[in-house]
């Protein structure tokens, strides 16, 4: 147990460190003079020359990325092309945002599965309907959804707000940046309920995609499970078939949706930059919109390393919460 | 051995699959979406025949709806004729989205092949490296080399290409794997079979169908995740014809003018379902076998 944890962090901080230098590399590739980001287009020949030395920018390509890296630990994720000034702090004021909306569209995305997944194994009638609704939501892109989705609850209802984050300024009333949590904790049930309302669009259409990958895992292992051996003599002893579902099936099914969470978290980050674009939210989406719009690489190379990193990092910690529920699997 | 062993869990699983209609795709549902696809790979070949205007030249008035005179699903801001648009864009999505799942194929069928069929440090090396690309997650790694390569076609072309062989890596490896412990091809190794000629004659006939039903589910999810990249401005730069972009550029009109970001996402969905449609095809087509 305790060598298959050693083991998971290791490779984890392997895959990152894979990862730096795959972002080295391309960076490299892309012909983005960091001298030149520094001092600006206009300065001297001389100038540049004096800061490319300055920045160890003459070093040979291996102690640059031993630079790179020390600067990444030191939290430098260099200088953006576009604002000229670190990505480091244009990516903290972002990050929240998008946290709140991935959090919120990973928790629909469970809930939707859950009842598509619990309605289709029941065999409700109108099941067939909630399952070609989903099958379609997640075969269209994510724009499309939220363009739709603006144009009905914005343009032709006007329920919902056209885009951004809060109606009370950019700034969350509390320390996490999360605009509900903070205005619960302030006290300010005005501006969460306002947060929640911007954050329903967005996270829905995000979410549909996952939420019939995440369904369609736990409908499999439902039907494995409520047809198994135990469940059966759960029945026969008399458990309500409530009960079956919840100890027997939900329980048992939940390890491969556990697998399919960490995976459509990765896929999740494609649909949070092209919603965040949409409804300009002003998060870690929009920065990279924004970075590719004026080729800003190191922007763009913050951004990949942000979310790689957490990607990673989550999906150890998935792994490691499933051999706490099935110690069997440390084993394998 | 294999046939005793079947678990029962498994089994019972199945039958409740089909109880329950779960996956009852009927031949007519079937032939539909393989020959929807057809028609629609045909539409997009003949793009510059059939288009009535030039992609990225004015067509007309801007602004123009759907249904106008001359202009079948109007024009967009600039008065490019949006029909013309969207079949060059169907063109190339089409195009990437075959150019993708063919390197993905050949790349993933390589490495997967010599890690399943040599086996010791190179399967290490190789599956390590396999699972080092799926680590991280594949559409950032994609729009980052997309982005480091500057934006254009081929870029995004390479992105998609980088992050989507390793699934059919393991795919392969383990087809192989599970194929070499069969019992003829132990027959074939005691003969002496060269390994070339094990490979060419029972590995590689053996993975073909797997690999070409996985290929062909893909393909609907590639074409949405590739318009995603297209939509963020990783692709063929500004008036080049490509669905995701034109739903981007025409997203400031979305109130007034609807028709010019929708149309090309609708595009986008109706290809991305034909493909899902004959991808199940496929698969109900090998598998029935």
């Amino acid at each position: 147990m305790i060598m298959f944890v050693i083991r998971r962090i290791a490779s984890m901080l392997a895959v990152l460190l894979a990862l730096t230098i795959a972002l080295f590399t391309l960076q490299e590739l892309s012909g983005v003079d960091p001298a030149r980001a520094y001092v600006g287009a206009n300065a001297s020949a001389e100038a540049l020359e004096r800061t490319r030395v300055q920045l160890g920018l003459d070093q040979p390509a291996i102690v640059r990325y031993f630079d790179y890296l020390g600067g990444l630990l030191h939290g430098d994720l260099q200088n953006s092309l576009r604002t000229r000034t670190p990505v480091a702090d244009g990516l903290s004021t972002a990050f929240p945002a998008t946290i709140e909306l991935a959090l919120w569209a990973l928790g629909l995305a469970l809930v939707l599965g859950s009842i598509f997944a619990v309605l289709t194994v029941v065999r409700w009638k109108g099941a067939g309907v909630v399952r070609v609704v989903l099958l379609s939501g997640a075969s269209a892109p994510t724009f499309l959804l939220t363009m739709l989705g603006l144009l009905f609850f914005y343009g032709q209802l006007g329920l919902l707000p056209s885009g951004g984050r809060s109606s009370y300024g950019s700034t969350s009333p509390g320390p996490t940046g999360l605009f509900v949590l903070d205005g619960l904790l302030a006290g300010r049930v005005d501006v969460a309920t306002d947060a929640i309302w911007h954050l329903i669009l967005p996270a829905a259409c995000v979410a549909i995609s996952p939420a019939v990958a995440i369904g369609r895992v736990l409908v499999d292992g439902l039907r494995i499970n409520l047809v198994s051996d135990h469940a059966r003599t759960a029945r026969a002893a008399g458990m309500p078939e409530g009960l079956v579902m919840l100890r027997h099936a939900v329980r048992n099914s939940l390890g491969a949706t556990l697998s399919m969470i960490g995976i459509q978290a990765g896929l999740l980050l494609g649909g949070l930059v092209v919603v965040e674009k949409i409804v300009s939210w002003p998060g870690v989406g929009s920065y990279l919109d924004k970075s590719v719009q004026a080729s800003d690489f190191p922007g763009i190379a913050g951004v990949a390393l942000l979310l790689g990193v957490t990607y990673v990092v989550l999906n150890t910690l998935v792994d490691l919460l499933q051999v706490a529920a099935d110690r069997r699997i440390a084993l394998s | 051995m294999s046939v005793i062993e079947r678990p029962t869990t498994g089994r019972a699983a199945t039958k409740w699959m089909r109880m329950t209609g779960w996956r009852s795709h009927t031949a007519g549902v079937d032939a539909a979406g393989l020959v929807a696809l057809a028609l629609l790979v045909l539409v997009a070949l003949l793009a510059p025949v059939i288009a009535p205007y030039s992609p990225i030249l004015r067509a007309g008035e801007a602004f123009l709806p759907p249904g106008s005179p001359g202009h079948l699903l109007g024009t967009d801001g600039v008065g490019y004729d949006i029909l013309s648009r969207m079949l060059f864009g169907l063109r190339s999505s089409i195009a990437s989205a075959a150019i993708v799942i063919t390197s993905g194929v050949i790349i993933g069928g390589i490495v997967g092949l010599l890690a399943g069929s040599i086996g010791g440090w190179v399967d290490n090396g190789l599956m390590r490296l396999t699972d080092l690309f799926l680590a991280f997650p594949g559409i950032v790694i994609a729009m980052t080399v997309a982005a480091a390569l500057g934006a254009s076609f081929s870029s995004a072309l390479i992105g998609v290409a980088v992050v989507w062989w390793p699934m059919y890596a393991r795919l392969v490896r383990g087809e192989v794997r599970s194929w070499a412990a069969r019992p003829h091809l132990e027959a074939a190794v005691l003969a002496g079979v060269p390994w070339s000629r094990r490979v060419r004659r029972h590995l590689l006939p053996g993975v073909t169908s797997t690999v070409v039903v996985t290929a062909s589910l893909d393909v609907g999810g590639l074409v949405v995740a590739m318009s995603g990249l297209s939509f963020i401005g990783l692709g063929s730069p500004a008036p080049a014809p490509e669905l995701g972009s034109m739903a981007a550029q025409g997203m400031e009109y979305l109130l007034q003018f609807w028709w010019i970001p929708i149309l090309p996402g609708l595009g986008v969905l109706l290809l991305a379902l034909v493909a899902n449609l004959a991808g199940d095809a496929v698969r109900d087509l090998l598998s029935r076998r």
